[in-house]
């Protein structure tokens, strides 16, 4: 699993790595059901304290993106998710958001705003695609 | 055991005329890894010796690891694991050599723990100190203050002189080795951005005194720059909580330490609806409190 | 942990006390064997330098040296007492001191015995310049322990040196010890070398007077070790 931290930027590391599982599961580079190393062996790998990474795979976990497998660790999220389909929205509706407060912001059209997810969905989607041939 | 693995209460230390502690209080807590920030110069090698007994404070008290380093200075360094800024060692030693020579200092010495972590740092047990590049210098006195398996260690800018590869392999040792096994770690540095993802807690020194000491994920929460265009003069100053204010071309840059309702409340009556909240990184942070303006001269960007 | 400092001194040591060792002898033995001058001309000429020269090299080594080199700060750092520090310095420069003039003394005496002098004379000169030897190192421990470089070592023994050379000089221009009285030559550390040439009463007042001078330095030392600043200022 491959994340990369940007130590000056102004989100919290948390977040970032954060973002990055999130973008991970989402592009399926990582699938359900795979293996994410331990919480020492992250922290390890990012020289990230533990503590922070135990707060991201809670959070995760909260979000459904992971799951903790016992005797196994923790993977990635399976399916079905437990959370109702309102709760994922208002996960989701937050961070669109904060994309339309930017938006709005740098002055940029509702219509095109609209245009700019859906072409970042597709290209999510496409890179998905991809992916099973990708190791 | 107490869960504070170090305190400092009201600690004053001066060199001569020249004051550079002035009253210090702190808390470690027990197994943290806590980040001890401040300029160069500010004192936190002085802070440090104070601990480690080296040196007497004018007033105040130290406890590190249940001893008072004024009175059983040995036992604080027994159970402490200490790297110096820029350690030198005696560098006609052999690696090897100096291995036995300090684990005749300490009694819970682990040998075969010294011999896994001289693999480890891929360090060459005949060889002579002299001959070792500055990261395997920094490796080997990291080797020395764990070997006898100390249960708080302290390092004072251990980085100094080290290339980036090494400086993240130095944390990741530190990550691995120290964090995992519950180990406190009080860690000096003037690197901010390399302190941030490795720890707990972060206490700024500034002019003799912490300035502040919060976990590190609440100073990112709560600290926070604020860009308006105030529509009236106002006296910043007076906004509860800023460090620090810059103006450039009408619009301000408000840095405040804890954005709560009574702040926002008093941007709000100075700029209206038009303010912008951003978050902030450790330099911005630090920065604000060292050399914040407190909003009582406007300076320009 | 005293067994690892002593180690660790004599270790550092040992090339000047080798020097000391080999120079001494090869010169006393030419000295001898050519007999330019009468044996006890040969040891004073040799050994009574090597008395306060030698001492000088070893107090370098112990003190300044160690600031020098910032290994002071490291070694004060360690779990262990500064009186350790100093004991294990301090026992290790008398040995480093005391073992070439063991060595070289027993030679000449064993060589020369009863030739020009006789083995005790001989063997009572050796113990004479090594208690004085012994006593000028300590003044000059005291005075240089706070040198950070080997040549400020250097120079404030000699000061010392100076320092007492003058008193003797005074105190013999000026007659002060018909006048005020032997004690106070015998405390000048030169006067443990006059001592085969003194009388028995005056032979006490030397010893009483230099063992609590010496005392004396002893305490000044472990105090002012103690005291001792180290580490970034």
């Amino acid at each position: 699993m491959f994340i990369r931290i940007e130590p000056s930027s102004s989100s919290p590391i948390y977040r970032q790595i954060m973002d990055q599982i999130r973008r991970q599961v989402a592009a399926g580079m990582l699938k359900p059901g795979d293996k994410v190393p331990s919480v020492r062996q992250l922290a390890g790998q990012l020289a990230v304290n533990q503590n922070t990474i135990l707060k991201v795979y809670n959070e995760l976990c909260r979000e459904h993106v992971l799951e903790v497998d016992r005797g196994n660790g923790t993977i990635v999220a399976q399916g079905n998710s437990t959370l109702s389909m309102s709760d994922r929205k208002k996960t989701v509706a937050a961070l669109l958001r904060e994309a339309a407060v930017q938006a709005i912001h740098m002055g940029i059209p509702p219509e095109q705003t609209h245009a700019l997810l859906e072409r970042e969905y597709q290209a999510i989607l496409a890179e998905k695609k991809r992916s099973p041939h990708h190791e | 055991m107490s869960e504070t693995a170090i305190s400092i209460t009201d600690l004053h230390f001066a060199y001569g005329r020249h004051k550079i502690l002035d009253g210090v209080n702190l808390d470690v807590p027990q197994g943290s890894v806590f980040g001890f920030l401040g300029r160069n110069g500010a004192g936190k090698t002085t802070a440090i010796q104070l601990l480690l007994g080296l040196l007497a404070p004018q007033s105040g008290r130290c406890s590190v690891g249940g001893h008072d380093p004024q009175t059983d200075a040995v036992a604080v360094r027994r159970a402490v694991g200490y790297v110096a800024e820029d350690q030198r060692m005696y560098d006609w030693m052999r690696v090897e050599q100096i291995l036995k020579w300090t684990s005749s200092f300490y009694p819970t010495w682990d040998h075969a723990y010294a011999q896994q972590l001289l693999r480890q740092f891929d360090l060459p047990p005949k060889g002579k100190i002299k001959t070792l590049s500055k990261g395997q210098n920094t490796r080997l006195a990291l080797l020395l203050a764990l070997a006898h398996r100390p249960r708080i260690v302290i390092l004072d800018d251990p980085t100094l002189g080290l290339d980036p590869i090494a400086r993240k392999e130095f944390l990741r040792s530190v990550i691995t080795l120290l964090q995992a096994q519950g180990t406190t770690v009080f860690f000096s540095s003037h690197l901010l951005y390399e302190i941030e993802p490795v720890a707990d807690w972060v206490a700024i020194l500034d002019r003799g005194r912490i300035v502040k000491a919060a976990p590190t994920d609440e100073l990112r929460d709560t600290i926070r720059r604020f860009v308006l265009r105030p529509k009236a003069s106002m006296d910043l100053s007076k906004i509860p909580g800023v460090l620090d204010v810059a103006r450039q071309d009408g619009q301000w840059n408000v840095t405040v330490e804890t954005a709560g309702a009574e702040t926002r409340a008093a941007l709000s009556a100075a700029a209206g609806d038009d303010v912008e909240e951003l978050g902030l990184n450790l330099d911005e942070i630090f920065e604000a409190y060292v050399i914040g303006n407190r909003g009582r001269e406007v300076a320009p960007c | 942990m005293l067994k690892a400092l002593l180690w660790k001194e004599w270790q550092e040591q040992r090339w000047r006390v080798a020097l000391a060792t080999v120079w001494l002898l090869g010169m006393t033995a030419i000295g001898l064997k050519t007999r330019i001058l009468p044996d006890i001309g040969v040891v004073m000429i040799i050994w009574n330098p090597a008395t306060i020269i030698l001492p000088v090299l070893l107090g370098m080594g112990l003190f300044a040296t160690e600031r020098k080199e910032r290994t002071l700060s490291y070694l004060i750092v360690h779990p262990v007492s500064r009186s350790q520090i100093l004991a294990a310095k301090v026992m290790a420069g008398l040995v480093a001191y005391v073992a070439p003039f063991l060595v070289c003394g027993l030679m000449v005496c064993l060589a020369v015995g009863g030739r020009e002098l006789s083995t005790a004379d001989l063997a009572g000169g050796f113990v004479i310049m090594g208690a004085m030897g012994i006593v000028l190192f300590a003044w000059q421990l005291l005075a240089g322990l706070r040198c950070r470089r080997g040549e400020t070592y250097i120079l404030v023994s000699v000061i010392v040196l100076g320092c007492w050379g003058v008193h003797a000089a005074v105190v013999e221009e000026w007659r002060l010890t018909e006048n005020v009285g032997y004690w106070t030559w015998a405390l000048n550390p030169f006067a443990i070398g006059n001592l085969n040439y003194a009388k028995p009463s005056e032979v006490w007042t030397v010893i009483t007077l230099q063992s609590l001078i010496l005392a004396g330095l002893g305490f000044g030392l472990w105090s002012r070790f103690r005291r001792l600043r180290e580490g970034r200022s």
